[in-house]
């Protein structure tokens, strides 16, 4: 059967968040530097991507309890795997042994999640790809607003040698993330389609289902008056990139299941993609710690699905595969029922 | 049928148009080719006013602005980048779509580059061939535009019917067929040329496009029509009333026969319907060709029409709305246009130039902020209204510097902000930079992942003002209140900004106030980050700071509360999760009981002066309190009146002040403290039953004895100091005389005498009775923030609650007999000046607060303490959840 047509059936179980996994162990520098980076001049404590190659056995690990949890996709742990925000840690060299170690860990959780279960459930590994620490919309200089610190065309770089890598490294899918700037996303999806063009490979889209690639897209809803950060209602995102032959589109992190809804939904009447959510554990609590609990998060989730016929369904900050295995088994009952 | 979706688009919102839509009004006048105005706004890079063109187009209905750098003295890749980045950064312009127009592929690109939404390509042709018009779009449909196709080929401009239709279909099929494009995304412009040239073959120009367009909605399924619309009046330049009715003639036409859109002027389009009969007549003749001689007859007829009057201007009386309201609404707004000669205004109006800065100007911000907060503005709203501050700020500078000058103190206050270590996320710091740097605070900013320690360097070596801390993951918030240590250790009183997505009012108030004495201040968002700086850095920042202080304390207790409603843990689950310290043993130089009388003088320098102005409602930290615009006068009276005391205490011995301590070795049992030597005394302790999550552990001060075995004991001291000898014959004297002052003054220096007593006592015990620290040179102020090795809580404190524990103190040191010290029936020390306690000497030994008892615990105390459950919820009911 040919990539991601369950999806026709049945609702997908997207996994958690891979932070606040990784938080649970208690890392040091050295375990962020391993011998790899041993020598390194600057300080890689936080770098979580950089784990991948460090300490695979952690990440592999995590995919793992969330295959176990129920998810048919994971994401792999790359959200910061590209030139721009590796800049930070003057790692820009390293962008394709990131992004393919990253690919390997959820493939060797993969494999064992087969040898445990058998192949009956397909299971899918889509590769994340973050916003960078820049935007293209808004400009950080007071004296001047028409300044970037970013140029479309650097973006659109970063972003190709990023896919490229995952892409080689064997993805199902890649899934730009937490679209705080529709234009750096924008920049994604045309590095995203210049990747396939190259490697002669045709996207998976609901039209199309003899695709190669699904190309996913998740925005990111961040102030009270609904609007991404650089200003854009949820219907202009949708529309934004309505030239794109997404599988899926939808919003995640920033909000909690019940604040994320109405945007959900707004965003459905402007797409003919499967529509995805992966919502925070509620929003953070004073001390910043999501505590919503696996059973109220699946609670709020159900209207996701029923009324609301979001497809693909998972967790963003503060979940994990307690919250994934609820979720999943409100899944489980509505594929069964339908 | 009549409701379908024709055309889709995007800015910041979105535009959606269906077939039963309005025609689409397109701006036209952000074009250089075709307003004078607009072109010198460029050339000259007067970009505020091109942006008040594009915005005022907007203001008069056009719902898509065409924006054209084609000049052959512009840099148009140049011109257009900026002017595009400009317009994402005004909402109220790029609310709406973008066309970008130009003839130069390069230009287009660069435009593309910079719009998030779905924008217009104008346009694109088959001029240069089949494969390079494929190419082009291709590339526009990775951008994510719909695309204007002109009509035009290899063999030139269509300029008949038949090579309109021969272009446009030919178009369609390569777009739809080889590009993958949605027929939505296909604009045509047929070509609208000039009519009333007087030369034959223009006869049928606006008939020919009206005609063509009717082709094209009725073939070419799905594309629309758009076009140039002030071309076809061109030869009637001059004469506004005929051009404008020409164009509503011309639009009423091809509108109704599927024109979809068209670039306009729409605030000068006059209605069809109010036409004058006589001049609408000539004008259909022309535009329709329906008479041979239309040209002439027009032509005649607008001889005697004189050229409408300059469209009247709405003229709002600006005068008429107090100043203060337009400073608000330009601000809310963020339109600078009468910014300069409102805030010329203020100048007259107001005393000063910081008061304008502090009275209107924050109050507009404030209401930014109040909007922002509560969803009614979003972020690039926020970032106009900061730039539009930082206009009035600048007009109000020099005349900050003049009063500088002047002796009045203005000096731009510097602000160090910085991402903390282990975190990447900085816009929302970039906009606070923003929005401070827009207020006229000098902005430091260090990026991101800076490690603490540099951030210290730098506000030292800097001599920053207020040091702005952000981080966005969880892990930050760690990081931020290991800098609220730092910084105490460090011995600085920077005040401190807390902001990002993860901090909170009740994490800083929590976690990180307690760690700092210097002022914290919780910031929620850059609107709020001005107005917070204001108060901190103006004259009545100790006010402010205390306020804050004391609401955080506000916010603890509430907290502190709140967490009743979380279930706790047992009290086996919490001894699980309690201390285990390395063992760390120092056996006393002196064991056994010691009493001394305390020399006055020698603890003179041992005070703490801030809790005495305290008890007498005098806010704020000693010695800056002598100094304050405020109560410092009074403090300085105070604390003259306190110094005098003090003489006439030493020099008539007024007071005598005694110590008692005793050193012995102990072991732990459980929770229990057990005197090795008698081993039927022993210290109760009590633990902390909070779920943790396992971040920090359940303490009890038993933790801190590393020996739980009587063969090889660890050690542990308590005290008794009673600062009151003396006291109550002299208060019965102060009494009849009802000087209520002295009485207070000299109560309020015997508990000072009692503090002071003990810090002496506890330095004495650690440098030579015990002698784990011979070295440590602390200075007074270090004392104060207890920067020694180990503690001495005292019973019914927050580490050791229960004041039932006071009594195996008496039991063992017998204060009463040694020093006059009693303990009343309710456990109360008398005289009052007094402290007993515990010393431990652990380097992890550390204070803390138990705020919240099990049942369970206070059960198991009971049965520890040999006392009924109902004796010790009496005493530790308080703290009790049931």
């Amino acid at each position: 059967m040919g990539l991601f047509q369950d999806i026709v059936k049945k609702t997908l179980t997207l996994d958690g968040a891979m932070g606040t996994m990784i938080q649970r162990h208690t890392l040091t520098e050295d375990d962020f530097r391993g011998t790899r980076f041993a020598v390194h001049h600057v300080a890689l404590k936080g770098n979580n991507d950089l784990l991948c190659i460090t300490r695979p056995d952690i990440i592999e690990e995590i995919h793992l309890q969330y295959f176990e949890a129920g998810a048919d996709i994971v994401e792999t742990n790359t959200f910061n795997a590209q030139q721009i925000s590796m800049e930070d840690y003057a790692l820009t060299d390293c962008i394709a042994e990131v992004n393919t170690a990253a690919v390997q860990c959820a493939k060797n959780a993969r494999d064992q999640y087969y040898l445990k279960h058998g192949r009956q459930k397909q299971k899918y590994i889509a590769g994340a790809v973050g916003p960078t620490s820049k935007t293209t919309s808004l400009s950080p200089d007071v004296n001047n607003p028409a300044y970037r610190a970013v140029t479309y065309n650097q973006l659109h770089s970063a972003y190709f040698e990023q896919i490229e890598a995952l892409i080689d490294a064997g993805v199902d899918a890649i899934l730009i993330e937490t679209i705080f700037d529709t234009l750096n996303a924008k920049a994604a999806f045309h590095a995203a389609l210049d990747v396939l063009e190259k490697k002669n490979l045709t996207p998976i889209t609901a039209d199309n289902t003899n695709g190669d690639i699904a190309l996913m897209a998740s925005g990111t809803i961040t102030d009270a008056a609904g609007r991404t950060l650089s200003g854009q209602t949820a219907a202009a995102f949708a529309i934004s990139l309505s030239h794109l032959p997404l599988f899926s589109i939808g919003f995640n992190c920033a909000l909690g299941a019940d604040q994320l809804l109405p945007h959900v939904k707004e965003l459905k009447k402007h797409t003919k993609a499967f529509v995805s959510a992966y919502p925070n554990a509620g929003l953070p609590n004073a001390l910043g710690q999501y505590d919503e609990t696996p059973e109220i998060m699946a609670q709020k989730i159900t209207a996701f699905l029923e009324e609301n016929g979001v497809q693909i369904i998972g967790g963003c900050c503060g979940t994990t595969p307690d919250h994934i295995c609820a979720i999943h088994h409100l899944v489980e009952h509505q594929n069964s029922a339908s | 049928m009549n409701n379908e979706i024709k055309l889709i688009l995007s800015g910041l919102e979105p535009l959606i148009v269906r077939t039963d839509s309005n025609f689409l009004n397109v701006g036209e006048r952000t074009n250089v080719t075709g307003s004078k105005v607009f072109l010198r706004c460029i050339q000259e890079q007067r970009w505020d006013d091109a942006l008040a063109i594009a915005r005022e187009q907007i203001e008069n209905g056009a719902q898509i602005i065409d924006i054209n750098m084609d000049e052959a003295m512009i840099d148009g890749v140049q011109a257009m980048t900026h002017f595009l980045n400009l317009i994402a950064t005004e909402p109220d312009i790029s609310r709406v779509p973008i066309m970008i127009d130009s003839s130069d592929w390069k230009v287009i690109e660069a435009g593309l580059q910079c719009v998030q939404g779905k924008c217009v390509v104008n346009s694109i042709s088959l001029k240069d061939g089949e494969a390079s018009f494929l190419q082009k779009a291709k590339q526009i449909k990775k951008y994510g535009a719909a695309v204007i196709i002109m009509a035009f080929d290899e063999n030139g401009q269509a300029d008949s019917l038949e090579r309109r239709i021969e272009i446009c279909s030919r178009a369609y099929r390569i777009l739809t067929n080889q590009a993958g494009y949605t027929p939505q995304d296909i604009i045509f412009d047929p070509n609208i040329f000039p009519i009333g040239t007087g030369m034959e073959e223009h006869r049928k120009n606006a008939l020919d496009f009206i005609q063509a367009t009717h082709w094209i909605k009725n073939n070419l399924h799905g594309a629309l029509v758009s076009g140039g619309v002030s071309n076809v009046s061109f030869s009637f330049r001059g004469n506004n009333t005929v051009r404008e009715a020409i164009h509503s003639v011309f639009l009423y036409h091809a509108v109704k026969n599927g024109m979809d859109m068209g670039i306009v002027n729409p605030a000068q389009l006059v209605i069809y319907d109010n036409i004058e009969k006589n001049l609408l007549e000539h004008v259909e003749d022309l535009v329709l060709d329906r008479r041979a001689d239309a040209t002439e007859r027009l032509l005649k007829l607008a001889e005697e029409i004189k050229p409408s009057a300059q469209k009247e201007v709405t003229v709002i009386d600006r005068a008429a709305i107090p100043l203060e309201e337009r400073l608000a609404d330009a601000l809310i707004k963020g339109i600078p246009t009468h910014i300069a000669e409102d805030i010329n205004e203020a100048i007259q109006k107001y005393p000063s130039p910081l008061a304008i800065i502090e009275g209107p100007l924050m109050a507009g911000m404030n209401i930014v902020g109040e909007y922002f907060g509560s969803g009614k503005m979003f972020l690039p709203q926020v970032v106009k209204s900061a730039r539009v501050m930082k206009q009035a700020v600048a007009i109000l500078e020099p005349l900050l510097l003049e009063q500088k000058n002047n002796g009045e103190s203005t000096a731009k206050k510097k602000i160090l902000l910085a991402t903390v270590k282990g975190d990447v996320h900085d816009i929302g710091k970039n906009i606070v930079g923003v929005v401070l740097a827009c207020n006229g605070y000098d902005v430091i900013d260090m990026g991101v992942m800076v490690p603490n320690e540099q951030i210290i360097a730098r506000a030292k070596s800097e001599k920053v003002d207020v040091i702005g801390l952000s981080g966005l993951i969880t892990p930050s918030l760690e990081i931020m209140t290991e800098m609220a240590k730092l910084l105490t250790q460090e011995g600085l009183n920077i005040p401190l900004l807390i902001g990002g997505a993860t901090t909170s009012l009740v994490h800083t108030a929590v976690k990180i106030d307690p760690h700092y004495n210097g002022p914290i201040k919780y910031v929620r968002d850059a609107g709020t980050a001005a107005q917070d700086l204001s108060h901190l850095l103006s004259d009545q920042k100790e006010h402010f700071v205390l306020e804050t202080k004391s609401e955080y304390q506000r916010v603890r207790e509430n907290y502190a509360k709140s967490l009743i409603k979380n279930p706790l843990l047992s009290i086996e689950e919490s001894r699980k999760l309690g201390l285990q310290v390395a063992p760390a043993i120092y056996k006393p130089n002196t064991l056994g009981q010691q009493t001394i009388d305390v020399n006055i003088s020698s603890i003179l320098s041992f005070i703490d002066w801030t809790p005495f102005f305290q008890t007498w409602q005098l806010a704020g930290p000693y010695p800056q309190i002598l100094e304050d615009e405020i109560v410092g006068v009074e403090a300085k009276k105070l604390f003259a009146d306190a110094q005098k005391l003090i003489t006439e205490i030493v020099e008539n011995n007024k007071l005598k002040i005694k110590a008692t301590w005793s050193l012995f070795p102990v072991f732990k049992d459980g929770d229990d403290i057990v005197l090795q030597e008698e081993s039927n005394i022993r210290f109760h302790t009590l633990r902390q039953q909070q779920d943790k999550k396992g971040r920090n552990p359940n303490l009890a001060l038993s933790d801190f004895i590393s020996s739980d075995t009587a063969d090889k004991p660890d050690y542990m001291g308590c005290f008794a100091v009673n600062a009151g000898i003396g006291a109550e014959e002299w208060l019965l004297e102060i009494k009849s005389e009802q000087n209520d002052y002295l009485e207070i003054l000299v109560k309020a220096i015997a508990d000072r005498f009692a503090e002071a007593s003990t810090e002496y006592l506890h330095q004495q015990i650690r440098e030579i009775h015990w002698g784990y620290a011979p070295n440590e040179n602390l200075s007074n102020e270090e004392l104060i923030k207890e920067k020694y090795q180990g503690i001495r809580p005292a019973p019914g404190y927050p580490a050791c609650p229960d004041h039932l524990e006071k009594k195996t103190i008496w039991q063992i040191l017998q204060p009463q007999k040694e020093i006059g010290l009693q303990l009343t029936d309710s456990l109360a020390m008398y005289p009052t000046a007094a402290v007993s306690g515990y010393f431990f000497s652990h380097p992890e030994s550390q204070y803390f607060g138990i705020t919240q008892l099990g049942r369970d615990q206070v059960q198991d105390y009971a049965q520890r303490k040999g006392i009924a459950f109902e004796e010790a919820q009496r005493w530790l009911g308080h703290l009790m959840v049931s």
